[in-house]
């Protein structure tokens, strides 16, 4: 009974995390749904303009989808979101003062106290009424990484630089870039 | 004849105004000579000269400034590094590694992300908050980077006729911070930032920022899907409504993307590191307490 329990919770809980990942979404055109992440990949069905979809995860150019009991891949950029994942903040919960989730740990270079009441959004209001602020800017600066500080994050990270053409508006690649 | 001493006199003004710089300029709106607008002509000249890095830094800097003062840096030291580091790697793919690069999380539930001249960078602990991985965030970053690169926002504040600036931040760049460069910058940055870059800008700094992120490891589709996310929003939600007013619509962008991307993109692959921006980032979803 215990071990059917725990099964049982672990479906769950699996049920829980696919439902948390699911985004709605709606195709922007026609396209086809894919069995394989590739162009030439055998098509499962046609979908038409504006099928809903529920997106299961991003795999590069591509996104897993659910369409009904299908389920199968379409372009990323032929997709486009109903609502975002993450709630974003708005009016009411926006305004709530973000520090107080954690302790607000100081700068390197001063003892410039970071605002825990009263957080001002970086909204037009706030940049009309801005004035010049030199000690944030030092603050700022005392957090800069070095490029060989970045180029060690990197190592670390298995972020290996590589040559990538910068593309024009049309796609085709700008001679010249690095 | 007389044409011929009309020229010399407008010759004579506009050597003026380019050894004295354009205070000068100033002093001349509205001053014709034939049909010539002479402050108009100095004002031209003097955005005419070129804005050497030392000076673009400053301007920078001095921009930097007032948008601090708009929203202090979230008190998060950790994360203020975890964002450097990132950022100035992506950076170190672009034309111009050797900027004096820096990055700025500050604390606003607003979702943004400004670059200044010179290579500073400005990202929301709201945007933060809607990014999912590294990946996105790098391609937000690479985004930014590229304003700086391309110098779209040095360029729009030239234009903006006040290149007597360049005076100052000359200056500036020989000794240390000059106050009347940042004041003088002031209403320029106000204008600028809450009107936003040409629409070209923004589509050209995606492309760029999409290459960048890829350029230093990362999935190279981290700016796309920042931008759908960005898409789910409500232009009228008072989080966005800056970067909507200043930003070509996400759909729009992701349009544009979706041509110059094509399939090019599609065998490169890359890093997301989910994790490790989700750990980085948490305390930011977390219910205020």
């Amino acid at each position: 009974m215990k071990r059917v329990c725990s099964g049982l919770f672990a479906l769950l809980l699996l049920c829980a995390v696919d439902a948390a990942m699911a985004q709605p979404g709606y195709m922007l055109r026609n396209a086809d749904l894919k069995a394989k992440p590739f162009l030439d990949a055998d098509t499962v069905i046609a979908l038409p303009e504006k099928t809903p979809v529920e997106v299961v995860k991003q795999e590069g150019a591509w996104l897993l989808v659910k369409v009904r009991n299908q389920q199968g891949y379409v372009r990323f950029l032929y997709v486009r979101y109903n609502v975002a994942p993450t709630a974003v903040a708005t009016t009411a919960t926006g305004v709530r003062a973000f520090e107080g989730a954690r302790p607000s740990a100081q700068g390197p270079s001063t003892g410039t106290v970071t605002a825990t009441t009263g957080v001002r959004g970086f909204d037009e209001a706030a940049l009309k009424a801005a004035q010049p602020d030199p000690e944030e800017l030092k603050r700022m600066q005392g957090f800069a990484a070095t490029a060989d500080a970045a180029r060690q994050f990197a190592q670390r990270s298995q972020l290996s630089g590589r040559t990538v053409a910068y593309y024009g508006e049309d796609g085709k690649p700008i001679k010249g870039g690095k | 004849m007389m044409n011929a001493k009309r020229t010399l006199a407008v010759a004579a003004l506009a050597a003026v105004v380019l050894v004295t710089g354009c205070e000068t300029a100033k002093g001349l709106k509205g001053v014709q000579i034939g049909n010539v607008d002479v402050g108009q002509l100095a004002e031209n000249l003097g955005g005419l000269r070129e804005v050497s890095q030392p000076e673009e830094i400053q301007i920078g800097r001095g921009v930097t400034e007032t948008l601090l003062g708009a929203a202090p840096l979230a008190g998060d030291a950790e994360l203020q590094r975890y964002v450097n580091a990132v950022g100035t790697w992506v950076a170190q793919q672009s034309e111009r590694p050797d900027l004096p690069w820096n990055f700025g999380v500050n604390n606003s539930p607003v979702v943004n992300a400004v670059a200044t001249p010179g290579g500073n960078v400005i990202v929301t602990t709201g945007m933060l908050r809607l990014l999912r991985s590294e990946s996105e965030l790098a391609g937000v970053l690479g985004h930014e980077v590229a304003h700086a690169v391309r110098k779209h926002h040095l360029n729009a504040i030239r234009k903006t006729a006040f290149a007597g600036l360049v005076g100052q931040a000359a200056q500036a760049a020989a000794g240390s911070r000059n106050q009347e460069l940042v004041s003088s910058l002031i209403g320029p940055t106000k204008e600028l930032y809450a009107k936003g870059l040409d629409r070209s800008d923004e589509f050209e700094a995606d492309r760029m920022g999409v290459v960048l992120a890829a350029r230093a490891g990362y999935d190279p589709w981290g700016l796309p899907a920042a931008l759908q996310q960005l898409a789910t929003l409500k232009a009228d939600d008072n989080a966005v409504a800056l970067l909507f007013k200043t930003h070509p619509a996400p759909s729009a962008r992701l349009d544009k993307l979706a041509v110059a991307m094509g399939t090019s993109f599609d065998s490169l692959g890359g890093q997301s590191n989910a994790e490790r921006y989700m750990r980085a980032t948490q305390w930011l979803r977390e219910p205020a307490k």
